[in-house]
Order: C-alpha cells, then sequence, then structure tokens
C-alpha cells in the first residue's frame, strides 16, 4: 500500500516550530554555534550534569519544576531544578568521599525511581561515569556489565541486589560500594544505605571540572558476536542532546514532556534526562509499567506537550481503542514523537486520528547517543520513513567495498545507512575494544549496521538489519548472548537466536536448539530451557519461544547460519547456500 | 460459581503463568503482590498472559480492565465475574 504523505497545519495558539526551514537550518548549522548555545564551565570545561541543572539555577529559573515523579502506586512528587541540582550535588560529594573520581564507572540498576535521577547527574557532576543497566536484566547480563564496566559503584534496591548481584559478589572484585536506596543503615560490608550517606552530605559542590572530552556516559549495546560492548560517550556529547531535543523534538523552556523509555537504555537517558533538563523543560517519569488507562490519564491530567514513545507501546495502545483515547482531553499535546524500532505507518496515522498528532518517528542508535534522522514538526511526514538527517548531520546510503573503502549509492538503491564521523555524540569507542571500534569506520563513515534506502527527496528508509542483531520491544538483544546461556544447560549441543516477527514486540527472541545424544525433545524439556534461560537471562533478554532441531545450518568454518533460521521460520527463499557445511535441520 | 470453576479458573492461570514465564514457581505466588513484582513479568510478558487467557477461558478482558487482573486474587475475581456473566 502506498501511504500518503502527511501535511500538517498549525493549530490556532500553538508555538512556531524550532525549526522552521529545514533547508536553511541546515546550510547555515554549524556545530561550533550549537555548542555555544550552552553556558560551558570557566575556561574550556564542559558538564552535562552541569548543563542540566546548575546553569537553570544560576540564570534564576531554579524554582521551574525539572521532575514530576508518578509512583507506581499513586504518589506524585515534584523536583524542581534547585532541587535536582541539591541532590545531585549531594550525590558528587557522596562519590568523592568514597574515593570515586574522574573516569570511574558508577552504575545504576534501578526502575524509574527518583533516586536514578540524582544517581545519573550526581555522576557526571563528580567527572564518574554513569552507567545504566535495566532492571529486567537477569543476573548473568548485570555480571557481564558490571564487570566489563569495571564498576566501583553500583545504586540499586534491596530486592534486586539480593535477586541479580549478591551472589555475584565475588566475581565482581571492582565493585567497592552497593548503594540500597531502600536499605537502612550499614547493611553489611561493602552495601550500604543511599539516603542514609546522602544525608550527611553537603547540598553544595563547586562547579564540575570536566573537559569536553572526558569520558560521561557508558551505554552497553549488542552485536552479533560477542559479549556485549560498552559504548562511550563524552561530555560534549550534551551539545547534540540540546539541539536535537530542541529541533527535533520541539522542546522548548517549561513544556511538559514525557519519555517513556527506561533509563536503563540509552534513550532513557539521553532523552529520559538530558534532552528535556538542558532545554529546560518539565519531565515527566512514570514508574508503573504499560498501561493504557494509566497512560491516557497522564497524558490529560499533567498536560503533556511533548510525548517521546516506542512503536510497541503504540501497538498496545491502537490494540486497546480508539474509543479509549476519546474519554480524555489530549488538547494540550503539540508534538508526539518515535523511537526504538521502526514505526509502521498505521502507527503513524492512528496518532494523528486518535490523538490529533501523528507520531513522528526518529532513528538513532546507542553509538550516535542522539537523535540523528527525524520527521520533523515543520515538515511534511512520510509514513514509514525515518525522516530527514538533523542540520549538522550528513547521512548516506553506502555499500563497502572488500579493499575496506565505501562507495556512496544513489537514491533508491538498498544499503548502508552511514553517517559521516565528527558529530559531538558520536561515541569515542568501545570500552576496552579498540579494534571492534575501528571496523566501526570506513573513509571517515559511521557504518550503522542498519539497511536502508534514501528517495529522490531525501527522507531514509529503514529495511533491516545487516548483522543477526535481535531487536525486541525497542531493545537489542545479541544472539551470542542468549546462546552462550542455553549452552550452559546440560541437555543442550547448539543453540541459535534469531528475532521472530511479533505483532507488539516487533520481534521476540525465538531459539533453536539441538540435544546431546541420550536427550530427548519433549514440552516438558522445553519448558525447562526457556525456564534456565529466564532465570539467568531475565525477561528482556531471554527467549519466549523454543523449538527442538536435529542440527542448526552451519558455515564451512562452523558459524550459524541465523538467516536460514529466520528464513525457515518466515517460509523465505534461503537466499546464498554456498557457505552451507550440513543442511540437515529437520525438525524433530 | 461452584467450586469445580473455581478450581478450573486458578488451574488454567497457573498453567498460562508457567507457559509465559517458564520460570515462576506458580505455588509459591501471594496472591496479592503483583505478577510484576514476584514474577518479574515485563509489558508483553503480560499481554501474552492477558490474551492466552481469554483464549483458554473463552471470555473477553477488556485492555481497560487488565490492571485489575495483575495479582493472583484480581485475576480470578475478574474472571469468576465473567465467567458467571457468560462473557
Amino acid at each position: 500500500m502506498d501511504w500518503k504523505t502527511i501535511r500538517k497545519t498549525a493549530k490556532p495558539g500553538e508555538p512556531a516550530p524550532n525549526l522552521i526551514d529545514y533547508a536553511a537550518a541546515r546550510a547555515s548549522f554549524s556545530w561550533e554555534a550549537a555548542r555555544a548555545e550552552l553556558e560551558r564551565l570557566p575556561g574550556t570545561g564542559l558538564n552535562i550534569a552541569y548543563e542540566a541543572t546548575d546553569r537553570h539555577v544560576y540564570a534564576g529559573r531554579g524554582e521551574i519544576v525539572a521532575l514530576i515523579w508518578l509512583g507506581k502506586n499513586g504518589e506524585r512528587q515534584t523536583f524542581t531544578y534547585a532541587e535536582l541540582a541539591r541532590l545531585s550535588n549531594r550525590f558528587a560529594n557522596l562519590l568523592e568521599r568514597l574515593g570515586i573520581g574522574k573516569g570511574d564507572r558508577v552504575c545504576a540498576l534501578a526502575g524509574r525511581i527518583p533516586e536514578l535521577y540524582a544517581t545519573a547527574l550526581g555522576t557526571l557532576k563528580a567527572g564518574a561515569v554513569f552507567c545504566p543497566l535495566f532492571s529486567a536484566f537477569g543476573p548473568e547480563p548485570v555480571r557481564i556489565r558490571l564487570s566489563k564496566s569495571q564498576a566501583r559503584v553500583l545504586v540499586t534496591t534491596k530486592a534486586l541486589y539480593e535477586r541479580k548481584v549478591r551472589h555475584q559478589r565475588d566475581d565482581l572484585p571492582d565493585l567497592a560500594q552497593v548503594l540500597l536506596t531502600d536499605g537502612d543503615g550499614l547493611v553489611e560490608p561493602g552495601v550500604s544505605s543511599f539516603h542514609a550517606l546522602l544525608a550527611e552530605e553537603s547540598d553544595h559542590r563547586s562547579p564540575p571540572r570536566t573537559l569536553p572530552e572526558d569520558m560521561a556516559l557508558l551505554h552497553f549495546t549488542s552485536g552479533t558476536t560477542g559479549a556485549p560492548k560498552g559504548a562511550i560517550h563524552v561530555h560534549d556529547a550534551v551539545v547534540a542532546h540540546r539541539l536535537t531535543g530542541r529541533l527535533a523534538l520541539d522542546l522548548r523552556p517549561a513544556d511538559i514532556y514525557w519519555c517513556t523509555a527506561d533509563p536503563g537504555w540509552v534513550t532513557g537517558v539521553s532523552y529520559g534526562i538530558v534532552a528535556p533538563l538542558v532545554n529546560g523543560a518539565t519531565m515527566v517519569v512514570d514508574e508503573a509499567e504499560f498501561d493504557a488507562r494509566r497512560w491516557y490519564a497522564i497524558l490529560e491530567q499533567e498536560r503533556v506537550n511533548v510525548w517521546y514513545t516506542a512503536p510497541t507501546a503504540i501497538r498496545m495502545l491502537m490494540k486497546a481503542g480508539a474509543e479509549a483515547a476519546r474519554w480524555h482531553d489530549l488538547s494540550a499535546l503539540r508534538f508526539a514523537a518515535s523511537v526504538g524500532e521502526p514505526l509502521n505507518p498505521e502507527g503513524v496515522l492512528w496518532g494523528r486520528d486518535v490523538l490529533s498528532q501523528p507520531f513522528h518517528d526518529t532513528w538513532w542508535q546507542t553509538e550516535t547517543g542522539a537523535i540523528m534522522i527525524a520527521n520533523y514538526r515543520s515538515q511534511a511526514i512520510r509514513p514509514g520513513s525515518m525522516g530527514q538527517p538533523l542540520p549538522g548531520v550528513e547521512a548516506a546510503i553506502i555499500r563497502r567495498r572488500p579493499d575496506g573503502g565505501i562507495d556512496r549509492l544513489s537514491p533508491g538503491e538498498e544499503g548502508e545507512l552511514a553517517l559521516r564521523a565528527g558529530w559531538p555524540s558520536m561515541f569515542r569507542g568501545y570500552l576496552n575494544d579498540e579494534e571492534r571500534y575501528r571496523r566501526c569506520f570506513a573513509d571517515g563513515w559511521y557504518l550503522s549496521g542498519d539497511l536502508a534506502t534514501q528517495d529522490t527527496d531525501g527522507y531514509f528508509w529503514f529495511v533491516g538489519r545487516s548483522d543477526d542483531v535481535i531487536k525486541t520491544s525497542g531493545h537489542m538483544v545479541g544472539p551470542f548472548e542468549v546462546e552462550n546461556v542455553l549452552m550452559e544447560h546440560l541437555a543442550v549441543a547448539e543453540a541459535g537466536m534469531i528475532g521472530k516477527p511479533d505483532a507488539f514486540a516487533g520481534q521476540i527472541v525465538k531459539a533453536f536448539v539441538a540435544l546431546k545424544p541420550g536427550y530427548t525433545a519433549s514440552d516438558a524439556l522445553r519448558k525447562e530451557l526457556l525456564g534456565f534461560a529466564r532465570t539467568r537471562l531475565g525477561p528482556a533478554v531471554a527467549p519466549r519461544e523454543l523449538e527442538f532441531v536435529a542440527d542448526l545450518p552451519k558455515t564451512r568454518s562452523g558459524k550459524i547460519m541465523r538467516r536460514l533460521l529466520r528464513a525457515r521460520e518466515l517460509g523465505l527463499p534461503p537466499g546464498d547456500l554456498s557457505t552451507l557445511e550440513n543442511d540437515e535441520t529437520k525438525e524433530d | 460459581m461452584n467450586a469445580t470453576s473455581k478450581e478450573l479458573i486458578r488451574e488454567t492461570i497457573f498453567r498460562v503463568l508457567e507457559d509465559v514465564v517458564p520460570n515462576a514457581n506458580t505455588q509459591a505466588i501471594d496472591p496479592n503482590i503483583s505478577f510484576h513484582d514476584q514474577l518479574e513479568l515485563d509489558s508483553i510478558d503480560f499481554l501474552r498472559l492477558m490474551m492466552s487467557l481469554e483464549k483458554e477461558l473463552n471470555v473477553t478482558i477488556f485492555d481497560f480492565d487488565y490492571p485489575k487482573l495483575s495479582t493472583l486474587k484480581g485475576c480470578e475475581h475478574y474472571l469468576s465475574e465473567r465467567l458467571t456473566a457468560g462473557v
């Protein structure tokens, strides 16, 4: 079906878009000018948390509400910019007293609780590195990330600590302190109460002493092979957070803004903490899980102006029906955007018809740190398209050459989406893996691993991944991490994972397992293996389906051909089989 | 609603839960604490639970009623009422 372009008309009384003339903004853009919009620290210093909190306080905006926190049991708490500045000062002072300084990693493993925001901002003020961990990770992904990040401090809750960390503390020699947000007093050696320690600290702190290229954020992401990679971001990323918040999300001071992403992932940090605060907005944070009725009530009662959510949530809202939205006054909503995976055209139009705001899809990755391609408020939307590159971002469709160089392709040709290196929020490395970082670049371009096309008008269209990474509910899952865990079960000889299309999650993780001799496929064993994986990996990563096969298709060098498993699952042609070693994948 | 039907509802909830959350110890579930807090159900798991219960018990669960089914007690109560009403 050919989806018609959505042309928008301004509603009476609404402010003009921040980005009015896209072409002119691109033509006149410079990152230096974007950088000059920030306050900066004395000398050449720059600090994300200073830009997010203190700058507003010094400019007389300290009493504006920075954070509206909605607890899952009906609580509502607000924090002004001044309060957030003081809380983060206290946490920075605490880190300093604990001997944590420049470059040290501080991890957070928690749901969307207020302490998480003080932790993130305080860590940055202390010059340390904030590394979020998704609370729905199981013990194995948590251990791998704590270990690889060499975390010195972990902020978490009692329940999460007991379930996911405590029994593996011996494997984490770098982890000096665990701070429990709901712990009282000293719990045990190496474990303390977050609030008890914070109460001893001062609200005051001298401005941070970080430089633009100092490491600030560490976000783990997954590839096809190997363990998850820690993508390094520096304080200079705040230049892009501010710009993209303003231009791609149309954020302005005192907007009520709701990003539904969890801060355990990059979106929840870049756009669930940094971009709204740097732009002086009031951000809504909801602790509860998705609930259609609750979400509409939040949009209505908090008078949300700008909403950034994800296709999985949009599809679940669509399932709940259009009638439900009509009970609510959503007239405050000025702009709605989506991220995580491509939003299907039906979702874009549903927003227009039901919320009176079409969803504007955006594209970016952990490695890019900020939105790179977007549908803008001032521009027509092409439903299903990723949109056009931000001012300051050059995107192209390329093909890698065998000699390591790249060729740029023409409009309409399918290839890999690439970005010219050098924007401020570009990742600066994978922690302790220089070689893997180097392989992401060619001829001065960052190669995204996403396949796409560009039309003659400059709009980009997502096609798929060039690797085997699975995207479930907008989160990247590396097949290797899942396969490794299943292989630990005594019955498993081989395991291969694919992303199986799902009406709500986009994809779910599906496992194909070949058993060792002496084991017989059965429903009981299937459940046992799924439970085994879920206990270790947690709901965010574990496979939701499992199928037994006699053997897995492999290349002659022994690599599992996941694309063949995928093709068989979907009933698609197998493609090039010249490297296939075996062809015995009949189901048990 | 007779005792057998209540047993059938509980047995069905446990069976579906074990399918959605294969590592769940259904016998140890506290009926008053949410599945999310006890079993780490995420929103996709919960959706699968709701849709499977609809299919297995041949009832309609309205999306806006989902929060009423977030605990075992709430689930049993809601499904009993729906089955008694014959919808």
